[in-house]
């Protein structure tokens, strides 16, 4: 790729693969999907159980609903570390995950500090709404379809959260979990996002 | 009337770099040349170019204990391409006078 004079019709050529080939460019943010969505679904479904037949969660359990969000935070750490070593190049899209998904946590870290003793309720049920609106912005900012359905499918875990009991807003919060990260998650797998 | 392309972006392979890097936040030199398929010489001139018109910045850094070159688009290269993009549409679809 040397020629320095060429037609109008061999630029737009150019431009037109190299911006193929800059859009190809893997932003591995299914892996997070999938982490994460497997995270929350665990802590949630333990929740439920816990809510529902306590006499089930016993200390291990306890300990492992806790434990979850440490793992998950130093498997995310050192895949960050491994990306950081191997990308070559890196695309706008990662900024939109980045701030998206540290606005969700930054959100919903407020909501579950500040409420969680005296209302559990509360990060119950937005968590499926927060989760979904950022899935959902971040879907419309990617152009991925399927986190945009998924997103609003979060969205509407609330609306059916606000009519039931505390134990089974927990049960919709881990199936949002479900939707909203671990459908995307293997769509972008499958792929190749 | 056509107008003049602008000659640093009007050349394949500078072409190719400014396209690339206009869809990315910021890439290597090992990436811009794996995918322009050019020798690390050429790139290297051609980059140059780029940098002196100020079209966009070269850091130099390391990975661990590799040295790396990134290079990352600035806002007058992003109005040089947006301005080259247009003026190639007059050329393949002229407005009749």
């Amino acid at each position: 790729m040397n020629k320095q004079e060429f037609s109008p019709d061999d630029s737009l050529k150019t431009i037109d693969q190299a911006l193929r080939q800059a859009k190809a460019e893997k932003t591995g943010a299914s892996f997070y999907y999938l982490l994460w969505g497997a995270i929350l679904f665990i802590y949630f479904f333990l929740l439920f159980v816990k809510a529902w037949h306590p006499e089930v969660i016993g200390g291990l359990l306890t300990t492992l609903m806790y434990g979850v969000f440490p793992i998950g935070g130093l498997l995310s750490y050192l895949r960050s570390k491994g990306d950081d070593r191997r990308e070559k190049a890196r695309g706008y899209f990662e900024n939109v995950y980045l701030f998206g998904f540290a606005g969700f946590a930054i959100a919903y870290g407020i909501i579950f500090l500040t409420s969680v003793y005296r209302d559990p309720v509360l990060p119950a049920i937005s968590f499926p709404l927060l989760l979904g609106f950022t899935v959902f912005v971040v879907g419309g900012i990617t152009k991925h379809k399927a986190s945009i359905i998924c997103g609003i499918l979060g969205m509407i875990c609330t609306g059916v959260s606000l009519n039931v009991s505390l134990e089974m807003q927990y049960l919709i919060a881990a199936l949002a979990a479900v939707i909203v990260c671990i459908v995307p998650g293997l769509l972008m797998k499958y792929k190749n996002v | 009337m056509f107008k003049n392309l602008d000659p640093v972006l009007h050349a394949q392979l500078r072409l190719a770099v400014m396209s690339l890097l206009i869809g990315l936040e910021e890439a290597e030199f090992v990436y811009l040349k794996e995918k322009t398929n050019t020798s690390a010489g050429n790139l290297s001139l051609q980059l140059d170019k780029l940098k002196k018109a100020g079209y966009i910045t070269i850091t130099k850094g390391f990975k661990g204990n590799y040295p790396v070159t990134t290079c990352k688009i600035t806002s007058k290269g992003i109005q040089a391409f947006e301005n080259y993009v247009e003026d190639i549409k007059q050329y393949l679809h002229p407005k009749p006078s």
